[in-house]
């Protein structure tokens, strides 16, 4: 159904939509002979204002962070529904507070580990961490500690905090996606979950010395897939497991195309240019809904899309890693 | 070269047993030498080839970690690596090989790595497994390298103690020993003649 109130927030992303970095300038940036060439591109830009304390690229990713965090505070200035889009922010308050019980628990200072893109102050939650007391935190954040210190204390091992505070957070997304009862929404998170579960499936197989009991910590619930539904493949080969997805539906054949080259090298690194590939793709579909979310999100996601791009080209270029080598992993809007 | 000794029978006597002395040394120094150069070889073989498997899979554990890390997010990789309870147990002792003491090591990993699945990719599992089962091999590399070069100066300062034997002390010892030999031998032939001389001159009286 359409949703009036968006008429305002989609036109003005539209309009923003028109400064987004494209495909020519993907191919100006891969030409480019020096990665520190790159700065100067991204200046003439929309990155212009956030690069401006970037001296060279190492500095990049706190560029790159800065965009990011204008791009959510658009998006949480202009979108009707204020707390569905700032769901998108909430990942990062389940970042930090992960980053600042382990370094509580090792003692190893996390400010390199936090990133200021959540919803909740982050001295506030570091004050809170560091003297246990989560009384006037938001409740998904005080809930998520207590779990995720209970089953430490139970396990005695840090990771358990990783997966603790990741299936927390799905959790969350999802009950929050389906309180607003609104589809685009819970079909992202459930295809997020759908591939964070088969990724967790295939790395559990590969390097796990017992992994149906690993798969069951890093079992996210809440996708289409249950956990009956991978267990009964773990002694299977993986070449096999992925042939059996590729049998499945469009959403499963997508995700087949990041295992495509599985046999070859084993590497993960397509399936991660695949999934987003296929959300791209998904949400390219639905930016002339004038009426709904899509577009919001379809713009938050091509920002992304852009802080990958950016880091991709610079890291390639700084290992002298050839074009067509880069070009492979970059997303399908840019090549 | 002749050494600047009184040519005595003392002296004689003693540079005969310094000779002797010096020929069991320089055969003791020989069979060091050619121990040492047997083990020299066997550890060079060893060690090269323990490089070349460590370069080859530390090649393929740093690609996997650059596919890992390329289009990460750097906080969310600080927050995989940074907090751990990995811990490396390194414990040496030294042991003789040939009166030369040489460390050894011994390197155990334990602990795991500290970060979910949901930031991070599968080539990170890769690269890290990889690079901890290399650890302990870039420790034993590391130790047999040290042993390497430990062997190879041992074995110059032999071959130099050999040769400095062989070519110097033991010639000079025996020109030495011949110089005496023929001084004594001419001090003898003086005193021969003298005393004949004598002879003849208390017959003719």
């Amino acid at each position: 159904m359409d949703d009036l109130r968006y008429s305002y927030a989609v036109a003005r992303i539209n309009a923003l939509s028109t400064k987004l970095l494209d495909r020519a300038f993907a191919s100006r940036m891969l030409d480019a002979a020096e990665p520190s060439d790159i700065l100067p591109m991204l200046r003439e830009t929309a990155y212009a204002e956030s690069l401006t304390a970037v001296d060279n690229v190492s500095q990049l990713e706190g560029g790159l962070i800065r965009e990011l965090q204008k791009t959510h505070d658009l998006l949480g200035a202009i979108c009707p529904d204020k707390e569905l889009i700032g769901l998108f922010r909430k990942r990062y308050d389940f970042h930090n507070l992960k980053a600042m019980l382990k370094s509580k628990i090792t003692g190893v200072p996390h400010a390199d580990a936090i990133v200021d893109l959540g919803t909740y102050s982050i001295g506030e939650l570091s004050s809170a961490v560091r003297g246990e007391a989560y009384r006037f935190v938001p409740r998904y954040i005080s809930e998520t500690a207590l779990e995720a210190l209970a089953e430490y204390r139970k396990a005695q091992a840090l990771y358990v905090i990783s997966y603790t505070c990741d299936r927390s957070m799905w959790r969350y997304l999802m009950q929050n996606a389906l309180k607003h009862r609104n589809k685009i929404v819970i079909t992202l998170f459930r295809d997020y979950i759908n591939m964070a579960n088969i990724k967790a499936f295939v790395r559990v197989k590969e390097f796990s010395k017992t992994p149906a009991e690993a798969f069951r910590h890093y079992f996210i619930p809440g996708g289409d897939y249950e956990l009956d539904f991978f267990l009964p493949l773990m002694d299977e080969d993986t070449s096999l497991f992925l042939s059996r997805l590729r049998d499945g539906e469009c959403e499963r054949h997508i995700i087949a195309h990041g295992f495509g080259s599985w046999e070859e090298d084993e590497s993960f690194w397509r399936l991660e240019v695949a999934r987003d590939n296929f959300v791209l793709y998904s949400f390219h579909q639905m930016r002339g809904q004038l009426f709904s979310i899509a577009p919001l999100i379809y713009y938050l996601l091509r920002k992304e899309a852009e802080a990958k791009l950016i880091r991709t080209v610079v890291r390639c270029k700084l290992s002298g890693m050839r074009r067509a080598e880069t070009e492979e992993r970059l997303r399908y809007l840019y090549v | 070269m002749i050494l600047r000794v009184n040519p005595n029978r003392m002296e004689l006597l003693r540079l005969r047993r310094r000779l002797q002395l010096a020929r069991r040394g320089h055969k003791l120094l020989k069979d060091k030498q050619e121990e040492l150069m047997r083990q020299f070889m066997a550890l060079v073989v060893e060690a090269k080839r323990t490089r070349e498997d460590v370069d080859r899979e530390l090649e393929i554990a740093m690609h996997s970690f650059f596919s890992a890390r390329l289009d990460s997010f750097q906080p969310e990789m600080e927050e995989a690596l940074a907090f751990t309870n990995k811990k490396i147990d390194l414990k040496s002792r030294i042991e003789p090989i040939m009166n030369l003491r040489v460390p050894y090591f011994d390197c155990a990993v334990t602990g795991e790595f500290a970060y979910g699945f949901l930031d991070t990719d599968g080539d990170l599992d890769r690269a890290l497994s990889m690079l901890s089962d290399l650890l302990p091999r870039m420790v034993r590399m590391a130790q047999l390298e040290k042993h390497v070069s430990m062997l190879a100066a041992e074995l110059e300062r032999t071959r130099r103690r050999v040769n400095a034997l062989e070519h110097i002390l033991i010639p000079s010892l025996q020109e030495t020993i011949k110089y005496i030999s023929t001084k004594l031998s001419e001090l003898e032939r003086g005193n021969l003649t003298r005393l004949m001389k004598v002879k003849e001159i208390v017959r003719k009286h």
